[in-house]
């Protein structure tokens, strides 16, 4: 048994927990300013924001992207509730550093944007704590802290619909807090049952620490597989995999503006994290085992996203089936289970977040201007806000996964990675990226092309502070597009460590890479290593 | 229009100088992708009396085309009708085919799924939203505070109770 944890030591400043403390104080600070110092709520907020931001790029500079051989970094533990062997403990590697900065990034670019009608502080106060919710999951190396955070996720969220969102938004955050409150609690009794038998397997006292119980896999083959559905269903739930994803655009189109953003930038990757840290990392051999099925609805995920996404009439119901079809390429790329389709991932959940939401923050600036996201009612609209027109047709294009921009760095690791593991999976995937082009083109087309009607024609353009919130995003699309380099040096090691793990622990499989490349044509091709 | 072509025309130089084949470092475009590649990359190893051969075949045809293009339309000596059938001018009916089909079929089977979506899927989780409703709307029956109903439903109870209790012990 090897424990990883023990050969890192880290930054005497805890900055992990200080990741979740910060929103978390944040939220309290908001929640109690005077009520007479309403100036004061959105300063506050982004102060806590942009220093919870600062801290997580502190730690990008940090990290160390050569030694460790992908261990987690920057590991601090505290007995939580020690009866139960559980922890406050925290670390990370490669695989959740960019998870973190996106986070960090997000938020405050969220609080910038878009200002909310009304009760400001509870607005703000929600923002913060969900903040600290997702900062907690990607930080967590407890099983239960971890489970912690991904509920603790739901509250925040469902105020922020209900409260705050459009028309139909009691619906739909019922509707999105029913559905994930469903498919995580088996997780629970999946994470209870897993700390159990693996002290009873190794007659020890409990614990529920993450490191351990993935390297020493005591559970048998069959108990695990059970168990790795019951994360699995709470995942599919969360990123969503097809068919239980309908949550997804009633939550996305009644959100407002920052809760779609973050939403989409954020929370849908705590399911597609979770599978890599919680799924393939903790149950290797029942992910390789059901690792079909996934790839599977991966591929359906695409192609069916994709094409009810072409059919919407409300953009923002557009945007939100296009997620559909991207996160369909991340489970892709995770269950392709080699190192390029799961770094292509890993870098697709960033880009994701990214240029979706970029794409909300400028549904939400049309809906601003013109109170309607009906397609069919837009038009022309380059022609009185030729600016938004620019920057939209970069961030679509960027997910469309255009050459020289980020989406098509990420979608081609995963396309590259899948191909070379199965085959037809990825031949039938590459048709998404085709529908891709199709639905975001012709919407943009609908939107912003053709003659401007009277209410289009008096349009206003971008604003300073938008064309501001917008400038990072864009500088990253196009900046990971060009160069995708140190993001994927620093993701490297971690990933690898993670195939070699699935490696050491399921019979007879060995990373399938390409054979060309080596002068070796096998005519068996995609099959080997997958019987 | 002339300002777009000068334009491309500017930008195609660009497109050659960007990947020069005379040694790896003018190679560009070759190494932009690299760090997306990993070790995917296959080279085609070929002679260089091959990458002559090529390059010379290549320069031949582009001379053969302008000269055919110069017969043509600045000496006229070539009847143009040669070169210009309907099917060129159509763009191998490529760009109709495709508006045939989104406009027809396409876009029959893609409002076919986004109404499957709709009804089948998103109709499944409201089916059981209203699938626990209606059962709830039964059931609260049960629970209409009113004591004799309850003291009657704990009579039904311990009388059965007793039935089985009876049933058990003297057959």
């Amino acid at each position: 048994m090897t424990f990883l944890i023990a050969t890192v030591s880290s930054a005497t400043f805890p900055v992990l927990p200080a990741l979740l403390i910060v929103p978390t104080a944040g939220a309290l600070v908001v929640a109690l300013l005077p009520r007479a110092r309403k100036d004061l709520t959105k300063l506050t907020a982004l102060i806590f924001s942009t220093t919870t931001g600062a801290l997580s790029l502190w730690l990008l500079s940090e990290f160390d992207s050569d030694s460790n051989s992908g261990m987690f970094q920057f590991v601090s533990r505290q007995s939580w509730i020690s009866d139960f062997g559980i922890s406050w403990s925290f670390g990370v590697d490669g695989i959740s550093l960019f998870l973190i900065i996106l986070t960090g990034i997000l938020f405050p670019i969220a609080f910038l944007a878009v200002d909310p009608e009304h009760n400001e502080r509870s607005y703000f106060a929600w923002m913060l704590l969900l903040e600290a919710g997702v900062m907690g999951v990607f930080c967590a190396l407890d099983l239960i802290l971890f489970f912690l955070c991904f509920e603790v996720v739901l509250v925040p969220m469902y105020f922020l619909i209900s409260r705050w969102g459009h028309g139909n938004r009691a619906y739909a955050a019922t509707k999105f807090f029913l559905f994930t409150m469903a498919g995580s609690a088996l997780m629970l009794v999946g994470i209870i049952t897993l700390a159990f038998l693996h002290a009873n397997n190794l007659e020890s006292s409990v614990t529920f620490d993450l490191v351990e119980i993935a390297e020493s896999q005591t559970i048998a083959q069959g108990t695990a597989r059970w168990l790795f559905l019951s994360f699995a269903l709470a995942f599919a739930v969360k990123i969503p995999i097809f068919p239980l994803h309908t949550w997804l655009p009633d939550a996305h189109t009644e959100a407002p503006t920052a809760g779609s953003v973050i939403l989409a930038g954020v929370l849908l990757k705590l399911g597609t994290y979770g599978l890599l840290r919680f799924g393939l990392y903790l149950f290797p051999e029942a992910s390789h085992f059901f690792a079909p099925l996934f790839l599977t609805l991966g591929v359906v995920g695409i192609i069916y996203g994709a094409v009810v996404a072409a059919m919407q009439k409300d953009l923002k119901r557009l945007v939100a089936y296009s997620s559909i079809a991207h996160l369909g390429f991340i489970v892709l790329g995770t269950f392709a289970l080699n190192t390029e389709a799961i770094e292509g991932s890993v870098l697709q959940m960033v880009n994701h977040g990214i240029s979706t939401g970029a794409l909300f923050l400028l549904v939400g600036m049309i809906y601003e201007r013109r109170h309607t996201r009906q397609i069919d009612e837009l038009g022309g609209l380059q022609h009185s806000a030729p600016l938004m027109a620019a920057v939209f047709t970069v961030v679509m294009l960027s997910s469309i996964g255009l050459p020289g921009l980020n989406g098509f760095v990420g979608e081609f690791l995963i396309l590259l990675g899948t191909f070379n593991a199965h085959r037809w999976w990825a031949v039938v995937a590459t048709v998404g990226v085709v529908l891709a082009a199709l639905y975001l083109l012709w919407a943009y087309q609908r939107v912003f092309h053709g003659p401007v009607q009277k209410e289009n024609a008096e349009v206003s353009d971008l604003k300073t502070r938008e064309t501001l919130v917008l400038l990072p995003l864009l500088a990253l699309i196009v900046f990971l597009g060009i160069y995708p380099k140190p993001v994927i040096s620093r993701m490297e090691n971690s990933v690898k460590a993670l195939v070699v793990h699935i490696e050491e622990h399921v019979s007879e499989f060995e990373e399938p890479v390409n054979r060309y490349s080596k002068g070796e044509i096998n005519a068996e091709g995609s099959e080997e290593g997958h019987g | 229009m002339t300002f777009p072509l000068v334009v491309l025309a500017l930008l195609s130089v660009v497109g050659g100088f960007i990947q020069l084949p005379f040694s790896s470092s003018t190679k560009w475009l070759e190494h932009w992708l690299e760090p997306a590649m990993f070790h995917n990359e296959t080279h085609l190893h070929l002679s260089a009396s091959t990458l002559w051969i090529l390059a010379v075949l290549a320069l031949i045809s582009v001379g053969v085309g302008i000269f055919a293009g110069f017969l043509t339309y600045f000496k006229e000596k070539i009847d143009k009708k040669i070169f210009e059938k309907p099917i060129l001018s159509d763009a191998w009916k490529f760009d109709s085919a495709v508006s045939n089909f989104m406009g027809g079929p396409g876009f029959q089977a893609f409002e076919a799924t986004a109404k499957f979506d709709k009804r089948v899927i998103d109709g499944a989780v409201d089916g059981t939203g209203q699938m626990v409703k209606r059962t709830a709307s039964v059931l609260r029956l049960s629970q209409n505070g009113m004591v004799r109903t309850y003291a009657v439903g704990i009579g039904l109870g311990a009388v059965g109770l007793l039935v089985w209790f009876l049933l058990r012990t003297t057959i």
